[in-house]
């Protein structure tokens, strides 16, 4: 207990489920990792694999039904956020965690003006009239670069890129402490996501914000991150600090990422990982990637994996390629 | 929206005119003679002949239609009914208040119950209030609305004695009628509400509103409602414009002489120039409520009222500008 009272962020053995009439999915099974203040950890993995569910859970705001958390620990800041009541949910949603959605297009009320959807975050936080809150909400958009007389436009008058600067203006109304970044840039073309992500940068670090980027592009994580986790079917299945997962990668499944990334010196075809994700209502026995692995033996069909140590911060479930690691460091 | 609002008054105009050339050219080619009508079945063959060439009848059918055309839109002249004689527009006028007064009351009823009965329904989804309010809705829908009027009138007239049986000359009156005439809107309100609400409810900037620690009153009533309005305005303003055309049923249960039973009258006895006229009144209450419900959505949705100033956009951007000039 101890433990989770000093690290800022930890969660340990998160299990999240949807439930429909029919089936269960299996969402995120057993996650734990922690993040120190002000560090940025980098979630990555393909779609589907859990990261935003992952994201959603700490912030509680998982539609229930269908989904459900089933059990874990999400400790913040020295409180479990799972046992907290609704009310004092509530007040910590926005104001010391927050979130930027994936899809700016969406994730903005199309009936309300820009300015009163920052505004009625801050004035509900801060305790300040609708009035006060609406200069600071101008001040929020001066800060992402939206000029002031947008401030009564509503979400349709805008581009894609000034909808999630708005968003991220929204995160970031009332200084939180951490930010639930999903995806920031997925939607936004090229250009806009390197502005987006240098703001982004900018602001976590004026506030010391600490930061859960879920992406799945690599060079996303290796520019803004100081950590790395790699999801795969709702399990870590590595995670360790950028310089060490990105340049000795254990895990077949974070080799196969790198190895699928196109690279500008070489000529060869790209080498995908093979097969697809399995389906998360059936999910494999033993070591959930066994079927897609080329290094797979009969004990990864049955014996369920736990994070390894490799070295230092660098964890690994994949015993098979960990032993093999470890002679090729002792050669 | 000032321009677009006078826009769509002009054009009711052309619209209410082909619903006059339509239902004349109908009416011309329907079976009965007016002539015959008014004189009833025994008169004799001159009397009748006089009277067509009194009225016009023996003349050619654009003839007709000029002078109908005439006399309804330069003269606002609806002419007497075939069976009576009384002016049209008197009793049109004298009928259609009783029938404003159920629709408009009706209209209001089933607002102030149906939406919000849909919302608990959809913030409970699946649990037992959802599923009362479901149920009581279809039993709205598919309940012929007579027939509760007839229980109604046997339980609190007949037996208890506590409203009057039919008329509304007093207040106590209007209660069953109102009341009957707003169930099925209620119940159709109430499902139309809970399946708005529930797309709405999983939609992106609800999701982002919670992350905020909005309070979830807030998030039901800025978020959630102003969005899922749209397609309820909409059924309200059809609602209402149906309700205008005169409630048949009820104004027959209840025995209220409103425009349904009017011209339900009218057609049974072929009194075309009421019918006429009947037809022409309620093409332009109905053109009316329906531009107030597309007004409503400008309103509700800035994106639709910015398709509504799409063409003043250049004089707005001009004055846009002018504005950050004077900021720089």
């Amino acid at each position: 207990m101890e433990n989770n009272e000093k690290a800022f962020l930890s969660v340990k053995n998160l299990v999240v489920e949807y439930t429909s009439s029919k089936q269960v999915i299996h969402a995120v099974n057993g996650v734990t990792f922690s993040l120190e203040r002000g560090k940025t950890l980098g979630l990555v993995g393909e779609t589907g694999a859990g990261k935003t569910t992952i994201a959603k859970s700490i912030l509680r705001i998982l539609p229930d039904p269908p989904a459900k958390i089933r059990s874990g620990e999400i400790w913040f800041d020295g409180q479990d956020l799972l046992k907290l009541s609704d009310d004092e949910m509530r007040r910590i949603r926005g104001a010391r965690i927050s979130m930027v959605f994936q899809d700016p297009m969406t994730a903005l009320n199309p009936t309300m003006r820009v300015a009163d959807q920052i505004a009625d975050g801050i004035a509900l936080h801060r305790g300040i009239s609708k009035h006060e809150a609406r200069h600071k909400a101008v001040d929020m958009l001066e800060m992402v670069e939206i000029p002031r007389f947008r401030a009564r436009d509503y979400p349709h008058q805008f581009s894609g890129g000034m909808k999630q600067r708005v968003v991220i203006a929204i995160a970031l109304a009332c200084n939180p402490d951490l930010l639930l970044a999903d995806e920031p840039t997925t939607a936004l073309d090229v250009t806009i996501q390197a502005q987006v992500l240098a703001l982004i940068n900018e602001l976590k670090k004026k506030n010391n914000t600490s930061m859960i980027l879920i992406t799945h592009d690599l060079g996303v994580v290796a520019e803004t991150c100081d950590e790395v986790a790699v999801v795969y079917a709702g399990e870590i299945v590595e995670k360790g600090s950028v310089e060490e997962v990105f340049d000795h990668a254990v895990h077949p499944y974070t080799r196969g990422l790198f190895d699928s990334l196109p690279d500008m010196s070489s000529t060869g075809r790209l080498q995908p990982i093979t097969g697809m994700m399995p389906d998360p209502s059936k999910l494999p026995e033993g070591c959930k990637f066994h079927p897609r692995c080329p290094y797979a033996t009969e004990s990864c069909k049955k014996d369920i994996k736990k994070l390894v140590k490799v070295s230092g911060t660098h964890y690994s479930c994949c015993s098979a390629t960990i032993n093999a690691a470890a002679k090729v460091r002792e050669v | 929206m000032a321009q677009y609002v006078l826009k769509r008054i002009l054009m009711i105009i052309p619209v209410v005119f082909l619903v006059a050339i339509t239902i004349f050219t109908i009416m011309y080619f329907c079976p009965g003679d007016p002539a015959e009508i008014i004189l009833g079945v025994g008169a004799a063959a001159e009397d009748i002949e006089a009277l067509r060439e009194q009225m016009g009848l023996n003349d050619p059918f654009l003839v007709q239609l000029g002078n109908y055309l005439y006399r309804t839109f330069i003269k606002f002249d609806f002419g007497t009914s075939y069976a009576n004689s009384v002016p049209i527009i008197d009793e049109l006028s004298h009928r259609f208040s009783k029938t404003f007064v159920l629709a408009i009351s009706a209209i209001i009823i089933e607002v102030i119950v149906g939406i919000p009965l849909g919302m608990v329904s959809a913030t409970h989804r699946g649990g037992w209030i959802d599923q009362l309010c479901m149920i009581l809705a279809l039993i709205g829908i598919s309940v012929p609305s007579f027939w509760i009027g007839l229980q109604l009138l046997l339980i609190f007239s007949l037996k208890l004695s506590w409203l009057p049986p039919y008329g509304v000359t007093t207040w106590q009156g209007w209660i069953l009628p109102i009341f009957v005439n707003s169930l099925r809107g209620i119940a159709q309100m109430a499902r139309q509400a809970r399946s708005s609400m529930l797309e709405v409810i999983r939609s992106d900037y609800v999701t982002t509103a919670r992350a905020k620690g909005l309070p979830e009153r807030t998030i039901l009533f800025r978020y959630a409602l102003p969005n899922a309005l749209i397609p309820l305005v909409q059924t309200a303003g059809q609602s209402f414009g149906t309700s205008l055309g005169g409630t048949v049923i009820i104004e027959n249960v209840f025995s209220i002489p409103g425009v349904g039973q009017y011209m339900v009258n009218a057609i049974v006895t072929r009194d075309y120039a009421v019918i006429r006229s009947a037809v022409v009144v309620l093409a332009i209450v109905f053109s009316l409520v329906m531009l107030l419900v597309d007004i409503a959505f400008g309103f509700i949705d800035p994106r639709i009222k910015a398709q509504y100033e799409g063409r003043n956009r250049k004089y707005k951007w001009r004055k846009k500008l002018r504005r950050v000039a004077a900021n720089a």
